[in-house]
């Protein structure tokens, strides 16, 4: 196996943001899924919460096949995202746009993947973008405070398309950096 | 995550219930050091301990995403129905269940020393498992 040609790619962010119906939207398999019922309802009301790993695959038109991890969303299952970095080439971080504190939290998975967000392999896709007050401009303010460039979408992680849009711009990302680091 | 909310889902009589079947499979077998009780998705229950070392919380978490990653195993191989794992090198084992109720399901976690016979420790902890997925009277 050639790590290249089958990189594995990572989809971060809080509970709800959509990491499990990104995988979903894009796997051309069925899914490896770990959900379990939710009882903390305060923090979401959804029924089921990941709390191993998603686990999906897609093959691109150029034939490389992307492997793709869904990290459990809340920070004590820290330990699965520490276990899932390991030879990660990338992470599109998911932000759901309707909490109050969407953009925060975007800066709370920042630093939890730092080593990542530092070479530029990461991708940000905002959700339910019309369901709160923060603009994709504010997001990129907060980048900019962490002296950061790195592409924010609003998406819809239900549309195939929107999360390819994410795949495929972080695949660019990475390869862009590799090109700069040389 | 508020007590109350955790109180609230499982019900004060369940609690107590895990607490008694802890504390029962803590005396029936010296070599388990420590067991936990979580919600599947990874919150402390209920926990019991000989030396109060153990983090509670952390192990809860990690029980929950252990079981629910063995059971996508099972799932793969359509080897449906609730598993366990069992963990264990030298200085000792960790058993874990998945304990299936019609109400919220929880997972046990038991912690025994390196000394422990482990199909003791396997049966005892199944009892305790059986227990847990009872109704409060």
């Amino acid at each position: 196996m050639i790590p290249e040609r089958e990189p594995k790619l990572l989809f971060a962010g809080p509970m709800g943001a959509g990491k499990t119906t990104a995988i979903r939207a894009i796997s051309d398999l069925p899914p490896v899924s770990t959900e379990a019922a939710n009882i903390d309802v305060a923090q979401h009301s959804k029924a089921e919460t990941t709390v191993g790993m998603d686990y999906g695959e897609t093959q691109l038109d150029d034939g490389s096949r992307l492997r793709l991890y869904g990290l459990p969303g809340q920070s004590r299952f820290d330990f699965m995202w520490k276990i899932l970095t390991q030879g990660a080439m990338g992470l599109i971080l998911l932000i759901d746009n309707s909490r109050e504190d969407a953009v925060q939290q975007m800066d709370v998975y920042l630093d939890a993947f730092e080593s990542l967000a530092r070479t530029s392999s990461v991708v940000i896709g905002v959700g339910r973008l019309n369901e709160g007050s923060a603009q994709i401009s504010d997001y990129n303010t907060a980048l900019e405070k962490r002296g950061l460039q790195l592409p924010v979408f609003g998406v819809d992680v239900r549309q195939r398309n929107d999360v390819l849009l994410l795949l495929e711009t972080l695949l660019h990302q990475i390869e862009a950096f590799e090109w700069v680091s040389q | 995550m508020k007590s109350s909310t955790l109180t609230d889902a499982l019900g004060a009589d369940y609690i107590a219930l895990c607490s008694a079947a802890l504390a029962r499979l803590m005396t029936d077998v010296p070599s388990i050091q420590a067991a936990v009780v979580a919600t599947a998705d990874g919150f402390e229950v209920t926990s019991a301990q000989t030396n109060g070392q153990l983090a509670a919380s952390r192990l809860s978490a990690l029980a929950s995403s252990l079981l629910a990653l063995g059971q996508a195993a099972l799932r793969e191989l359509a080897m449906n129905g609730s598993g366990s794992i069992l963990i264990e090198n030298e200085m000792g084992k960790i058993m874990l269940i998945d304990v299936r109720r019609n109400q919220i399901p929880v997972v046990l976690c038991v912690v025994a020393d390196g000394d422990a016979i482990t199909g003791k420790v396997l049966w005892a902890a199944k009892q305790c498992a059986a227990d847990l997925a009872l109704s409060p009277n």
